[in-house]
């Protein structure tokens, strides 16, 4: 499939139910290409809904999601996710390099071959690529699931609380590691974490969802808003107020 | 444990386990009873030389092997079937759940008088036995295929076909060799139900027929035959699962 050309990605008034059971309440966003989007939420606040809509696994109840003028109908190869769940989401039968060349099967073999060189250079894997993934630490999967999506050139990468199950040491590295990515490749990420330095550190918009049933947008924080140093007065007020956004909530 | 360690146990147990038969027919003095060890040798080199005891250990080892892959193959087939279609699994679990609560020997007198006392006969009541415990162990690999491997394959786009032989029957793997590996045994119950009853030939055959000339040597021969033959079909089957499909299909 073809890149498609756009410049904008919007979430447009969409609501989402299961049931009758309302998850997500009119949302209503809307991003530049290359940004990175952190979404910041209690748990059951249905950020990963909002992902799964986006991902095309789920479609909206209400509302649209639009890449360009194009509404996301399906998921596709064009928006990548990196699933939280570790020991799952690689094919436990496949080497790293098989896992990586899972999507692009139909590409020439050349050209395949040089695209999962080029990935697993970008995730510092390269060194590893025979290995299966039960020999692998939680962090390299993580970082051969990045490299599978990374494969399919994606506009998008779509990431749930991909760190949330590692260690706290491998998560800054991880992070670190992403972030640089990110200024590599100019992708779209949206990235869904309960992490509110993680999310200061990685985004350059941050938006936070109220508790649910039916939750909201409650803060959007653009990109000249976020603190860039975490030594200054600014960046310790932005973390109160996104702590205060995420607690408020807790105590009614 | 070691390797050294098990051997030497093993063989302590497998002497002192004919020290205690020895002392037991020695006490009992009923030969046609309780045969002493050294009689039972005695017969089994009579049967050797006569060619006896290998050309029913052959065809008994033949049936066996015909209705476990019959019934390891229709095993497969429904359990991904029921695994992965919920409506087809929820009409047909009550049925099923009978059809496991029988066991092989009630099953004779019916394939009897259906198919005779032939081979098809003693093949199908080994691969009903077969079928039900590998069917078991595959719906439950199939219903639990992760469904963030299910969603990588939407995103790439792969079709129904590609998403089974990609996706599904590999993640069934590891449970389907669990219940081929049980089956083994199962296979082996099953074959003396169905020579014992329909018997013209096979280890079955030499057991019974014993019982009739009171020739209780030969039949403790017939049953240790079994049991040996059993015993090195598993040890069989779990070597070749760890040369062969160690790596890449870890059963634990």
């Amino acid at each position: 499939m073809l890149a498609k050309l756009w410049t904008n990605f919007g979430i447009s008034n969409v609501s989402k139910s299961f049931g009758n059971y309302p998850i997500l309440d009119r949302i209503d966003l809307e991003f530049n290409r290359g940004s990175f989007i952190c979404v910041l939420g209690p748990s059951g606040s249905g950020k990963s809904t909002l992902l799964d809509l986006i991902a095309g696994f789920e479609r909206p109840t209400s509302g649209a999601i639009r890449l360009g003028l194009e509404e996301i109908r399906s998921a596709g190869p064009d928006r990548v996710v990196v699933f939280q769940d570790v020991s799952n989401a690689l094919f436990p039968w496949l080497t790293v390099r098989e896992n990586v060349e899972f999507g692009i099967s139909r590409l020439p073999r050349a050209e395949r071959q040089q695209r999962v060189a080029r990935v697993l250079e970008m995730v510092n894997l390269a060194n590893h690529t025979n290995k299966f993934p039960s020999e692998l630490s939680g962090g390299m999967k993580q970082r051969v699931q990045i490299a599978r999506g990374l494969a399919m050139e994606p506009d998008m990468l779509l990431m749930d609380e991909p760190f949330g199950a590692l260690d706290a040491i491998t998560r800054k590295k991880l992070q670190t590691d992403l972030k640089s990515l990110w200024e590599e490749t100019g992708k779209t990420i949206f990235f869904v974490t309960h992490d509110i330095e993680e999310a200061l550190l990685l985004a350059t918009e941050i938006v936070v969802l109220s508790t649910g049933p039916g939750a909201r947008v409650k803060e959007w924080i653009r990109r000249d808003q976020i603190p860039q140093d975490p030594a200054t007065v600014e960046y310790v007020a932005m973390k109160t107020r996104l702590e205060r956004a995420l607690d408020i909530d807790e105590d009614h | 444990m070691s390797g050294f360690r098990m051997t030497t146990l093993s063989t302590l147990s497998l002497c002192s386990f004919v020290i205690m038969w020895a002392i037991a027919a020695g006490s009992i003095g009923r030969p046609d009873l309780v045969p002493s060890p050294l009689q039972v040798v005695e017969a089994l080199k009579g049967m050797l030389s006569s060619g006896e005891i290998v050309k029913a250990t052959i065809t008994s080892l033949g049936r066996v092997v015909v209705g476990y892959l019959l019934g390891g193959v229709a095993g497969v087939v429904t359990g991904i079937i029921l695994g992965r279609i919920t409506i087809i699994r929820e009409s047909f679990s009550i049925i099923f759940d009978v059809a496991k609560g029988i066991p092989p020997i009630a099953l004779v007198p019916v394939v009897i008088m259906w198919f005779g006392i032939g081979e098809m006969s003693k093949w199908l009541v080994i691969a009903y036995v077969v079928w039900v415990v590998v069917t078991i162990s595959t719906l439950v690999g199939a219903k639990e295929v992760p469904l963030i491997r299910l969603r990588t394959a939407e995103i790439i786009g792969l079709g129904p076909l590609e998403r089974l032989y990609r996706v599904v029957l590999p993640s069934v793997v590891p449970y389907a060799l669990i219940g081929l590996r049980n089956a083994v045994g199962f296979a082996f119950v099953a074959l003396v139900s169905a020579e014992l009853i329909g018997a013209n030939s096979g280890l079955g055959q030499i057991i019974m027929d014993s019982r009739f000339a009171l020739q209780t040597d030969r039949m403790v021969v017939g049953i240790f035959v079994l049991g040996g033959v059993g015993a090195i079909c598993q040890i069989l089957f779990e070597l070749m699962e760890r040369l062969i499909l160690a790596r890449r299909f870890q059963t634990g």
